[in-house]
């Protein structure tokens, strides 16, 4: 039941379907470039070139420059860097607090139940843009804030599968075993629940991974998102878009990346949604 | 210009006869009926005293008369709602108004009274407790006496060189009907009683305004039947509107204008702003205390490098704060060139050879730019400055009150008027904390601004604020960037027409071309 | 009976308390927000009388609780409050693009359903199919690729280079022609991605309902198979379809803001974000109330709705 136990079980059942295969091979070429962009890069991705502006692919530069004169493909790939670094820090957290929640709601005591639901009401029910206009206002653009407030939007969404998926298991034979023997509620929490419902969980991160990158995206492009002169695909589009006149290329580079990013991960997580447990759909 | 506006009033009145709509906008050989201009912001108020900016003052100069009002283009001035008006001492300007100005909407005609009540309510509070933001272009205005139902006198308690300029022939020289405005009450601020030659009939929000001419106006007929003043924010939007001809004319960014030089059917013209642009650094902060500091950063930084990157290139340099067309303008002022040597060595001198700081800036794409060009410069002469990107909600308070204090650098820029006191006003000592954001205190300067917003003579005026200039040259705390640059875009068959900057429209004087 | 009319009762109880929730979320906000409408919209010419005066007027001198209090028991007679800088009653204000934001968020639902349903149907009826695989391709591309990114393309291609569609904004009032054109890009941009999401879902829930008993004995029974397929299977499926547009609906109303943006159109989502720039509290308020109202009682009806049809989701609580 967990995937853990079994990722190159899992990892093999992902490849082995054909959008999985392409899903994975695009996670793959990202993370290579979030992880190792420095090397992956050729040139320092904020260093300005004034003179030689909006110049076409060459040897030199592969994508060609921007309005600054910087090196489009290395600040691709930073951008890559951006995007995992906002995804995974906003939807571990999310995750994990959701988790929280979400178990407290369903197991603990039932006073906890009311008024988490209607926190999780209140949050998605909240435009998220004016939350994040509202953060930007108070602390100032920053990556930190993006990806708190994406955590926060998307807080909810894991915990109410969290919650559903505690309460499917908690009165399962086994668990009712535990309790009889007379485990805490703390120990059947920690050692039976949380394994057993961390599968769909994490699937449904995956599935949500690609929303944070468009969120981040959608941001940076409004000029609310990360603080220049960091490379997001973002704030790219959105350079690209003022400067549209003069090439057409970032845009359209920009757009290309951002494109196949989403389509790979959601490509990857649903067929790990497949591998793992076909009858579970997040629904976004 | 159009010569024939009765033949096309005609035209009109057949198609309306016949009950056929009106073709906007594509209207046949003897030109259109209709115009669609670009606004960049949501209209507030067209109450000339309350105005939120240019855009609203550009409907109110089209809606209201003034005693006095700039001829098409051009900064000459001529008589309006006045028949006559003529200055008698330096404090006193006498004025006859012409007979029968009738405001729309059954306000009656306009008299004496109409003109004191309009110039009184920028100084003196409202009985509500409202207060113009513009109490300033008034400033020294002591009261105006009414001689007769069309005479009057404007009495000065200080003489103000500024007031033809700034506030008689602008906007908050447009001439409010008291009747209108204290029965309509807050209702006056978009449904507004002028005399001039259009009324507004609608404005709706995120939308804009329609504007359409007044028949009762008495002034030479304005060339549009209507006018739609179309809100558009973003720049692209508004370059692609004026390609597909939904739009007719539009204040451009360089970045957007440029490319459309080539396009068919469009005109591109450029203008020097009256805006103006600059880096400012706060001098009351360590190390920016050190003159040294600040003198390294003006020549860490290379201007035209800046200008290229936020503005193509095409804006003029700036090198002190009163441009070209404005009187007071320094031809003379030091054009500082970009020499690292010497800035390493003054902050070496000075004891910080490596600082960090913050630029502040508005989230512009312009701006940005520009500040990353700086960021660059002053990275190689060992300042690392991180950028502090603001929306426009923070920007305007973060050098206001006790977090002034704390500003490093920022990139400001500032809408100008064609005189000198205007420009100089933010830069007094009792503006620290206010607009000052330098925090640049200087007895000096603050006597010369003193001097010269009273000085009557052109000659000696422009000497005292070339003074005031230099003063603020020597202290190292800005600098200068660029007046700016208008691009004005318009379709080829438009003729706009505007003040010097572009900022200021005379939408009534757009014609045929 | 009397348990189901508790069980609305309850979710009533649980709406309001969510929008009272949102109200105090979004007061603790603005409480916390620097700067005031005056320099945020006149910027260097707001002398700071003239800011003070807003100050006062809009009632941000008090603590924001009492001005959440003051907002709840004017709301309660219907006033939302007045936008000081216009003078004009935020009703008003917010009243005039809800037309905007109902035609694009009904026009891009509407265009998920069209082509979503029957692609969603033809899919599942032919599983295991190239066209199968095809379109669970395509709809997971639509869905991945943000709608900014598309409006920008759609944008230049059709007004621009080809010059088929006008640009801007939501045309003239009362020409409907017209504000039918301006509303197609905008429509495309923001509803192809749900076209894939609805096509994706009526497949995946009419394959549960397909391989259910009422189905298989309706085609052991010899009916013939299309009106098996389109009669029970399709109404089957529609429940889960249905609860998840709701949300969707929901999420347009705010959330189009890019998209109006770069179609300089106006909307709820972008009068949201022009309040928030020039801090016109008084018009967000209203408007984010506008927008969470919606959300919940869309969510409201569909919970309602689908418990109705299937009573035993009352004891589980779906999981949205």
């Amino acid at each position: 039941m967990t995937i853990l136990s079994g990722s190159g079980r899992t990892a093999r059942a992902v490849a082995s379907r054909p959008g999985g295969a392409l899903g994975l091979a695009v996670v793959a070429a990202i993370l290579v470039a979030a992880l190792a962009s420095p090397i992956v890069a050729t040139h320092d991705p904020d260093a300005l070139d004034i003179l030689h502006r909006f110049a076409g692919p060459s040897a030199e530069h592969w994508l060609g420059t921007d309005h600054l004169g910087r090196d489009l493909y290395s600040r691709l790939v930073f951008g890559a860097r951006v995007a995992m670094e906002v995804a995974l820090f906003a939807i571990t957290a999310a995750l994990v607090g959701g988790t929280l929640l979400g178990t407290l709601a369903a197991s603990v005591s039932a006073g906890w139940e009311r008024p988490i639901l209607v926190l999780f009401d209140v949050i998605s029910s909240f435009p998220s843009l004016v939350l994040a206009l509202a953060a930007v206002a108070v602390f100032g653009p920053s990556t930190l804030l993006v990806m708190i407030v994406v955590a926060a939007t998307l807080l909810p969404h894991f915990g109410r599968v969290a919650r559903a998926q505690v309460l499917g298991v908690r009165n399962a034979p086994f668990i009712e075993a535990e309790r009889l023997l007379g485990a805490s509620e703390t120990r059947i929490v920690l050692h039976h629940l949380l394994p057993n419902i961390a599968g769909p969980l994490i699937v449904l991160a995956s599935i949500d991974l690609p929303v944070v990158i468009t969120v981040e995206a959608g941001l940076s492009f409004i000029g609310l998102g990360v603080r220049p002169p960091l490379a997001s695909w973002g704030t790219l589009i959105y350079d690209g878009y003022a400067y549209l006149s003069d090439s057409k290329l970032p845009v359209a580079v920009a757009s290309a990346a951002l494109g196949i990013a989403t389509l790979g991960f959601t490509l990857f997580g649903e067929a790990l949604r497949d591998a793992v447990d076909p009858r579970l759909d997040g629904g976004r | 210009m159009n010569r024939h506006p009765s033949r096309r009033a005609a035209l009109a009145g057949a198609a309306a006869a016949a009950g056929l709509p009106l073709l906007p906008g594509r209207a046949a050989a003897q030109g259109k009926t209709s115009i669609a201009v670009r606004v960049e912001r949501d209209f507030v108020t067209f109450d000339p005293a309350f105005r939120s900016g240019p855009h609203d003052g550009n409907v109110a100069r089209a809606v209201f008369q003034r005693l006095i009002a700039q001829k098409p283009n051009s900064v000459e001035t001529e008589l309006d709602a006045a028949a006559e008006l003529k200055q008698v001492s330096p404090t006193t300007i006498e004025f006859t108004l012409k007979p029968g100005q009738a405001f729309t909407d059954g306000y009656g005609t306009m008299t004496a009274d109409d003109v004191k009540f309009s110039y009184e309510r920028f100084a003196v509070a409202a009985p509500d407790g409202k207060t113009s933001p513009y109490t300033g272009d008034w400033s020294g205005l002591k009261a105006v006496e009414v001689t007769g139902p069309l005479s009057g006198r404007i009495v000065l308690a200080q003489p103000n060189a500024g007031l033809f300029a700034i506030a008689l022939a602008d906007v908050s020289g447009c001439i409010v009907s008291r009747k209108a405005v204290t029965e309509r009450g807050a209702e006056h601020a978009l449904k507004p009683v002028g005399s001039g030659p259009y009324q507004v009939v609608s404005v709706e929000k995120q939308r804009g305004a329609v504007l359409r001419r007044n028949p009762a106006y008495s002034g030479p007929k304005p060339a549009f039947e209507e006018i739609r003043a179309n809100f558009i924010q973003d720049p692209k939007t508004a370059e692609l509107a004026l390609r597909s001809g939904e739009l007719d004319f539009a204040i451009l960014p360089p970045g957007v204008a440029e490319p459309l030089r080539g396009a068919s059917g469009i005109a591109v013209e450029q203008f020097p702003g009256l805006a103006y642009l600059w880096l400012g650094i706060n001098m009351q902060k360590a190390p920016f205390t050190d003159i040294r500091v600040r003198q390294a950063i003006r020549y860490a930084l290379d201007v035209d490098q800046m200008l290229l990157a936020g503005f193509n290139g095409k804006a003029p340099r700036l090198n002190a704060l009163v441009m070209p067309p404005v009187l007071g303008h320094w031809a003379e002022a030091p054009v500082y060139r970009r020499n690292v040597a010497e800035a390493k060595r003054l902050l070496a001198e000075a004891g910080h050879p490596a600082i960090r700081t913050r630029i502040t800036v508005l989230n512009q794409p312009a701006f940005q730019t520009m500040a990353l060009v700086a960021r660059a410069l002053l990275g190689e002469v060992g300042i690392t400055a991180e950028l502090d990107v603001q929306e426009g909600g923070t920007f305007w308070e973060a050098g206001k009150g006790e977090a002034g204090k704390d500003v490093d650098m920022f990139m400001m820029r500032f809408n100008g008027k064609l005189d000198p006191s205007f420009l100089m006003q933010w830069y007094t000592s009792d503006q620290v904390g206010v607009w000052n954001w330098q925090r640049f205190a200087s007895p000096e300067y603050d006597a010369l601004a003193k001097e010269a917003i009273a000085e009557g003579d052109p000659a000696r005026r422009s000497a005292l604020v070339i003074r005031a200039q230099e003063l603020m040259d020597r202290s190292a705390a800005f600098v200068w960037l660029t007046n700016d640059t208008a691009f004005a875009a318009h379709r080829s068959n438009v003729k706009p027409a505007f003040l010097p900057g572009a900022i200021d429209w005379q939408l009534d004087r757009f014609t045929n071309a | 009976m009397r348990g189901a009319l508790r069980y609305v009762g309850a979710r009533f109880v649980t709406t309001a308390l969510v929008v009272l929730g949102a109200m105090l979320l979004l007061f603790a906000l603005t409480a916390l927000v620097p700067g005031d409408p005056a320099t945020a919209l006149i910027g260097p010419q707001a002398t700071p009388e003239y800011a003070r005066r807003f100050i006062v007027e809009m009632g941000l001198d008090q603590p924001w609780w009492r001005r959440l209090f003051t907002f709840l028991s004017r709301l309660l007679v219907g006033d939302l409050g007045t936008d000081v800088l216009s003078g004009r009653p935020v009703i008003q204000v917010v009243g005039a693009v809800l037309p905007y934001t109902f035609a694009l968020t009904g026009a891009s639902i509407g265009l998920a359903l069209l082509l979503g349903v029957p692609l969603g149907c033809y899919a599942a009826t032919h599983r295991g199919s190239t066209a199968d695989g095809l379109l669970a391709f395509s709809s997971v591309t639509l869905i991945a690729i943000p709608s900014f990114v598309i409006a920008i393309f759609l944008l230049l291609l059709f007004s621009i280079y080809l010059d088929w569609l006008p640009v801007l904004g939501g045309g003239e009032p009362g020409n409907w022609v017209d504000g039918g054109k301006r509303l197609i890009l905008p429509t495309v941009a923001l509803g192809v991605g749900w076209i894939g999401f609805v096509a994706r879902l009526v497949r995946t829930s009419m394959l549960e309902v397909l391989g259910e008993n009422h189905i298989r004995t309706s085609r052991a029974y010899g009916l013939p198979d299309r009106l098996v397929v389109y009669k029970y299977a399709l109404r089957n499926a529609c429940i889960p379809t249905l609860a998840v547009l709701g949300v969707g609906i929901g999420r347009l109303l705010g959330g189009a803001v890019l998209v109006e943006i770069v179609f300089a159109r106006p909307g709820l989502g972008r009068l949201i974000y022009d309040a928030i720039s020039t801090r016109n509290f008084a018009v967000l308020q209203g408007a984010v109330l506008v927008v969470v109202v919606a959300f919940v009682l869309t969510n409201l009806l569909v919970d309602l709705s689908y418990s109705v049809i299937d009573p035993r989701i009352r004891r589980q609580d779906p999981v949205r």
